[in-house]
């Protein structure tokens, strides 16, 4: 009898194991398949047409392409004049197919005519032609619904989020701040160690390992950090959508999400993707309720923000005068640089 | 006689020690300077006499004083407006330095008011030609959080200034640069200087 029954937990443990498993297959999928088809659609919006230049006119913000832009009355007249000199220059008669890496050429090629030409000249600085060709397009075509979403999001920090830490920082002291999320990091080192892995930086993730296991044993199940303090190995800050941009896919469009702040859609599956390697989903899935998860969560982001998060989003928003477009631009460099190295 | 011989060497050591140092500090390279402004910066913040909320004003003004004299902050306002800059009259241009300044103050002077004896470590610097230098800097705060920042420096004839602060890969420029773009896309340069002006005004209240 009591072999039957421990059969048949065994079965239902199975089969609910196996549901959970299909549930997060599928959240995957949904989660991946619309961001794919922005992705795909940001993409086109980029594509061979010249006209998709006017048409999504107020939502670039690069300083390269608004230099383009301001530098002509009659855009396309006067790019398809750069671009025919491109040509000539370049001997290809045919139409480039890739027309993001022309738009480059062409908008460097016209701030350097444009150096050459103003012969008052400012030390034609080639630095800053550089500096702006490093600058990534930035891709915003949502950006009423996300200008939107920036608001709801500004108004949560400031109403909800803000007083909850400024209240919590008062009660506890940072070095236990500081501990809470040595412990929430050293638990979510599968994301580093894996996307390592997946970037082929075998040294990061074995020092990831380490790290992991140093923490977790001197350091007290990863309240405290000896691996840095002691040791000195320090932490590989790597995630999924960093790993995508490795393998050369495109930022895409950019997103605000709610709660979750600025991301672009390559970041968007980056952060599904996180979540798949991330521990902490799989507990939540499989022991806790959905309350409990989302108390784990906030939990954990309240404390971030008490650290320093919360001063980091104040010192972009308060100095700006367009706080929507510098947090996309800060979050678009910093995201490049991520990429970078 | 042996005496006497090492004197004269340790003298003689001394002396061209003074010397040489001097020799350095008048050579000013971009990194030496960067440091010593953030030393005489962190000096300020971390006199006694002018610590606490009331005395912010008067810390604030003489931190200003020591470390703004580095900063080349027309450079950073014609490398924010970019190509616009050019189609500026020059009291357009002044008014604009003007009010960027204050803007780049107000922000990163204000930052300081919370100080709570952050290190700043000089990690490298790379020099292009003498024109141009990077000078990379980390913050290290209390909570050992690491902050990477590196100042872009430009030397107008061996004088060293810094036309872009970067942290953490966000470059400060840039960053006003996408703001000014677009807003001078929809609309015209009086209405930026009125934005600006307009913030500064709620900042006050």
């Amino acid at each position: 009898m009591r072999k039957y029954n421990k059969g048949v937990r065994e079965l239902y443990e199975r089969q609910t194991m196996r549901k959970f498993a299909c549930l997060m297959y599928f959240f995957a999928l949904s989660l991946f398949f619309p961001m794919a088809i922005l992705w795909a659609e940001s993409l086109s919006a980029h594509g061979p047409v010249v006209s998709s230049c006017e048409t999504v006119d107020d939502s670039k913000t690069s300083g390269k392409d608004m230099l383009n832009k301001n530098e002509k009355t009659e855009p396309a007249d006067s790019k398809q004049l750069v671009s025919e000199r491109l040509s000539i220059k370049n001997a290809t008669p045919e139409v480039p197919f890739d027309e993001t890496v022309i738009d480059n050429k062409v908008s460097d090629k016209n701030t350097m005519d444009k150096d050459e030409d103003g012969e008052e000249g400012e030390e034609a600085e080639p630095e800053e032609s550089e500096e702006m060709s490093e600058a990534t397009q930035i891709k915003d075509p949502l950006q009423s619904v996300n200008r939107a979403m920036f608001v709801f999001n500004d108004k949560a920090f400031h109403y909800f989020f803000k007083p909850i830490y400024t209240g919590y920082n008062s009660m506890i002291p940072v070095q236990a701040r500081v501990s809470v999320r040595n412990f929430y990091t050293n638990i979510t080192m599968p994301i580093s160690f894996f996307n390592c892995l997946f970037q082929s930086n075998f040294k990061g993730a074995g020092t990831e390992m380490l790290r992991f296991v140093v923490n977790s044993t001197i350091g007290v199940g990863g309240f405290l950090d000896p691996a840095k303090s002691r040791f000195n190995i320090i932490k590989q800050n790597r995630d999924f959508g960093q790993t995508l941009g490795k393998y050369k896919m495109e930022s895409g469009t950019y997103l605000v999400l709610p709660f979750l702040g600025p991301s672009t859609s390559r970041d968007a599956i980056g952060l599904a993707g996180d979540a798949v390697l991330n521990p902490l989903t799989w507990v939540s899935w499989f022991f806790l309720t959905p309350i409990e998860s989302i108390g784990n969560y906030m939990y954990d982001s309240v404390n971030d923000l008490s650290i320093d998060t919360g001063d980091t989003y104040e010192s972009i928003t308060k100095p700006a005068i367009d706080p929507y477009v510098a947090v996309q631009d800060a979050y678009i460099q910093n995201r490049v640089k991520k990429v970078k190295d | 006689m042996k005496y006497r011989k090492i004197i004269s060497a340790m003298c003689v050591g001394v002396v061209s020690l003074t010397f040489m140092s001097t020799f350095l500090c008048a050579a000013d390279e971009p990194g030496k300077l960067v440091m010593k402004t953030v030393e005489s910066g962190l000096t300020v913040l971390k006199e006694p006499s002018l610590k606490g909320p009331e005395k912010t004003q008067e810390r604030r003004q003489r931190l200003w004083q020591e470390i703004s004299f580095i900063f080349n902050f027309e450079e950073m306002s014609k490398r924010a407006l970019g190509q616009h800059w050019k189609k500026r009259t020059p009291e357009e241009k002044k008014e604009f330095v003007e009010l960027f300044t204050n803007i780049m103050k107000d922000a990163y002077i204000g930052k300081t008011d919370t100080y709570s004896g952050e290190k700043i470590v000089f990690l490298k610097e790379k020099n292009d030609d003498n024109k141009y230098a990077t000078v990379q800097t980390k913050i290290i705060s209390n909570t050992g959080t690491e902050v990477l920042v590196d100042y872009r420096m430009l030397s107008n004839d061996g004088k060293w200034t810094i036309y872009d602060v970067i942290i953490e890969g966000v470059s400060l420029v840039n960053n006003y640069r996408s703001q000014f773009n677009n807003i001078l896309m929809k609309s015209s340069f009086e209405e930026l200087i009125q934005k600006i002006k307009d913030k500064k005004g709620k900042e006050e209240i």
